[in-house]
């Protein structure tokens, strides 16, 4: 678990501004948590991460097709939420990172999380 | 019930069967066991166009679940975040312990399957002399990236948008 995590830092060093990388499945149950120190906390607790599956399934009524990714822009904070596999992917970087570089970070983080996804989830 | 039974009698025939039409009671109030048949769906030896017999309870339920279904899949409802199912502390915790076995039993192969180029910094000793020993690029190429790249940064820095037109207009108006 702990070479996984500090690959997941190294994801995180590279993007300026990035903070933490958070792994979970849909109901928020957290599979693996890579932070800095400066992560906020809420930010990585089931309460906020579950959000997402609802707030994803009720975007995809809107006539657009189904929803593939939230991000989500907060005052002193940026999230980045997608769902790949199963397991819901959460990007956490300060209010000044480029969103554009958290969404290149999740696509490279893909092949790792479809791996984690067969080893940990149960098949459904 | 009644509202079936005046689609398949039709609306505007009240006339050709008298009293009976859309809106008569088809279980009378002074006896509860007789029931008042429409003129029209009574047998006398005529095919009828449509089935006698009433549709079914069960496939009435089975409708009516249907659409409630269908309607809870397309409506938009914001308040289902605040009656998110709860996830109990001992469920929470058994799950976060079966994840975290499960991983640690692949974490090792993962890690080393999706390891990051780190550059130079793993590289051994006789590979980075040789690297560094190798025939440089051409002083012309050189000239040419530095050229390109100052050119571009200096587009960059002055680059600046301009606004013209308002950003908000009425509507309808071109």
């Amino acid at each position: 678990m702990e070479d996984l995590r500090q690959l997941l830092l190294t994801y995180i060093e590279d993007v300026p501004g990035m903070l933490g990388i958070v792994l979970c499945d849909r109901e928020g149950i957290p599979i693996i948590r890579c932070t800095l120190e400066d992560c906020p906390e809420p930010a990585t607790k089931p309460a906020f991460l579950s959000a997402h599956s609802t707030c994803s399934e009720q975007a995809g009524k809107l006539g657009l097709g189904s929803n593939e990714t939230i991000m989500a822009v907060y005052q002193n904070y940026q999230v980045v939420h997608l769902v790949h596999t199963g397991i819901v992917v959460s990007v956490i970087a300060t209010a000044n990172a480029v969103l554009s570089e958290l969404l290149t970070t999740t696509e490279s983080l893909k092949p790792l999380i479809q791996d984690i996804s067969l080893a940990v989830l149960d098949p459904v | 019930m009644g509202a079936v039974l005046s689609w398949c009698c039709g609306t505007e025939t009240d006339s050709d069967y008298g009293d009976s039409g859309e809106r008569t009671r088809l279980i009378s109030d002074h006896s509860p066991q007789q029931t008042l048949i429409p003129e029209l769906i009574q047998d006398h030896g005529r095919n009828l166009p449509f089935s006698s017999s009433l549709p079914k309870v069960n496939d009435e339920q089975n409708a009516l679940q249907n659409i409630q279904h269908e309607i809870a899949a397309n409506v938009i409802d914001i308040s289902a975040i605040d009656h998110l199912p709860v996830v109990e502390q001992n469920d929470y915790i058994e799950k976060s312990t079966i994840y975290g076995k499960r991983l640690a039993e692949v974490g090792a192969k993962l890690a080393a399957k999706h390891a990051r180029p780190t550059g130079m910094a793993e590289t051994s000793g006789g590979d980075v002399e040789k690297v560094l020993s190798e025939e440089p690029i051409q002083q012309e190429d050189l000239g040419l990236i530095t050229e390109i790249a100052m050119r571009a940064e200096k587009e960059s820095y002055e680059f600046r948008i301009t606004h013209q037109d308002d950003l908000v207009a009425n509507f309808g108006e071109r």
